[in-house]
């Protein structure tokens, strides 16, 4: 559609710790023309002792379509069940690759705010949760990077945008550091089974790219880190 | 059993100074607080707004030495605040435009300790005849409900703000059609007042709105036709727009755009809305702080306004802020 190859990523960039003062960890991330910006706080204490766990964390996550995201602007309910939907995968997906055995009776709370949205809203708002949660110190097993891929005409196709999205079957994973591990799947509709090994194959290579991408950030902003405390 | 009365949660017992109970250390014994309650009714009146509006702001909290240190300081005749201001001087601001690809204009400002705003202005062309306000805001708060008391009131008040002083003159296509203006504030984070914030944001993002080129003819009133848009080429939206400045009065001082732990110990707080020149509606007074609210001589009132008028009417301070 946009003049890409089959197997190509939209221009993905990444930014950690773009609110210091604000957040403990935080994030910001742009993949095509989508944003999204992740604030993470915690590990904290919780607001009330009902949700507190004796033996591990309690993520709250919590995501914020803003209504000028989309082209036409669309007032979106916060209890929209898509949305909630997402909430408690991510929820599932990130209980399992934070170490929440590591911090007993507190809370972590996740804002996603999604600024303009074209297409891999899943997957933006997954990458910017690892790359927050990594920034907030966040003890994790391993990077889950995202990216959607979908399939048309006997063609899969990689990291799809809102126009794609709409007319084609597509399936967002995320995959756990390098591994060929997937640590989320969603599927909305329907995919041939036969056909579903390909598209599965160009979506763990491209969500190897994009983790090896959000890794060079994470150093790049290491490196500064460090320098700044080697000239104190 | 103990009873959690605001958002920190510490256990620590609760200190009565001669500026109310301070509002640190919120955790009691229960036959404590209703002591507390009895003695100082008024901190805790409309506690559920109290508590709303503590939920946004975790570090405002001071110790009573350090509260009255910083009053005093603030109280004297010759005013010295905590990070060296002087009453005109704004915090540091940072600012950017124009990012949102799919918005008309957009702005996000950030202040020095952290607070966050981002606003988009998306347009869409109306029928003049079937809308009453040419434009509308839509305001989110991060940690605050969209139907919490505390982002309604600000709601309305800057939809009061923009609605009556943004002409619409400016947002005119044809005889029939206008634009009308959809601005959405989105506050990330805040630990101040957010209103000047949100205020200035706004007036940057209208400053770099680009509105499609019309290309059909501008009147329209004897053919039906509908507005035709040129396909790449935009206009700049000119408008003047109003802006609003939070003013904190304590004792006979007043001074502009207060930070969180000046907001703590205010006696009292001020909204001024400044437009072409003279101040404005709304203008009236805000809770800045949870406990020691102290009435307003009306002399400091007049005070505030020319203090706002001072930095509001030099186009150099203008300028600093808004470039």
């Amino acid at each position: 559609m946009d003049g890409r190859r089959w197997n190509e990523l939209r221009r993905f960039q990444c930014r950690i710790n773009t609110h210091p003062n604000s957040a403990d960890g935080s994030s910001f991330v742009e993949q095509g023309n989508s944003k999204v910006v992740c604030i993470v706080e915690g590990p904290m204490e919780p607001p009330s002792r009902s949700q507190l766990s004796a033996t591990e964390a309690t993520l709250n996550i919590s995501l914020n379509v803003t209504p000028f995201s989309s082209i036409d602007r669309k007032r979106r309910n916060k209890n929209e069940r898509r949305i909630q939907e997402i909430i408690t995968s991510l929820k599932r997906t990130f209980e399992q690759s934070i170490i929440t055995d590591k911090y007993p009776r507190t809370t972590i709370s996740i804002t996603c705010h999604v600024l303009t949205l074209d297409g891999g809203l899943i997957s933006a708002v997954t990458n910017s949760i690892t790359l927050a949660l990594i920034d907030a110190g966040i003890a994790m097993y391993d990077y889950i990077s995202s990216v959607s891929a979908g399939f048309y005409d006997n063609t899969p196709l990689l990291d799809l945008n809102q126009l794609e999205e709409n007319d084609l079957s597509y399936l967002t994973i995320g995959i756990v550091g390098k591994s060929e591990k997937l640590a989320l799947l969603i599927l909305e509709n329907k995919i041939p089974l036969d056909k579903l090994e390909g598209v599965l194959a160009i979506a763990v290579a491209g969500g190897h790219r994009i983790r090896d991408m959000m890794d060079k950030e994470v150093r790049r902003h290491g490196e500064l880190r460090l320098s700044k405390l080697a000239n104190k | 059993m103990a009873k959690v009365l605001g958002y920190e949660y510490g256990k620590k017992e609760v200190m009565r100074t001669k500026y109310g109970v301070v509002s640190g250390l919120w955790v009691c014994a229960e036959s404590q607080y209703k002591k507390i309650r009895e003695k100082f009714p008024s901190s805790f009146d409309q506690s559920g707004h109290n508590e709303e509006v503590l939920k946004g702001t975790r570090r405002m909290l001071l110790s009573a030495t350090e509260r009255s240190y910083l009053y005093e300081s603030l109280h004297s005749k010759h005013i010295i605040r905590p990070d060296g201001r002087n009453i005109k001087q704004f915090r540091p601001i940072q600012s950017h435009t124009g990012f949102l690809e799919l918005s008309n204009g957009s702005s996000k400002i950030t202040l020095s300790d952290g607070s966050e705003c981002i606003v988009s202005i998306k347009a869409k062309v109306v029928d003049k005849a079937q809308e009453q306000d040419l434009v509308s805001v839509d305001l989110e708060i991060a940690g605050h409900r969209e139907d919490s008391p505390y982002t309604l009131s600000l709601t309305s008040t800057l939809q009061s703000l923009y609605a009556k002083h943004i002409p619409r003159e400016s947002l005119n296509l044809t005889s029939k059609f206008a634009y009308k203006l959809y601005i959405d504030i989105l506050v990330i984070a805040t630990y101040s007042h957010p209103l000047t914030m949100m205020s200035l944001a706004t007036y940057l993002a209208l400053q770099s709105t680009f509105l499609p080129k019309l290309t059909s003819s501008v009147d329209d009133k004897e053919i039906e036709e509908q507005p035709t848009f040129h396909d790449y080429e935009f206009v700049k939206l000119q408008v003047t727009v109003p802006v609003i400045f939070t003013v904190a009065v304590i004792g006979e001082n007043c001074i502009i755009d207060p930070s969180a732990e000046e907001m703590e110990v205010s006696d009292n707080g001020l909204i001024v809305s400044w437009f072409d020149g003279k101040p404005i509606s709304p203008m009236g007074t805000v809770r800045l702080s949870e406990t020691n609210i102290k009435s307003l001589n009306p002399a400091l009132i007049v005070k505030s306004v020319d203090l706002v008028s001072s930095i509001a009417n030099s186009p150099w301070n203008v300028q600093i802020i808004l470039s």
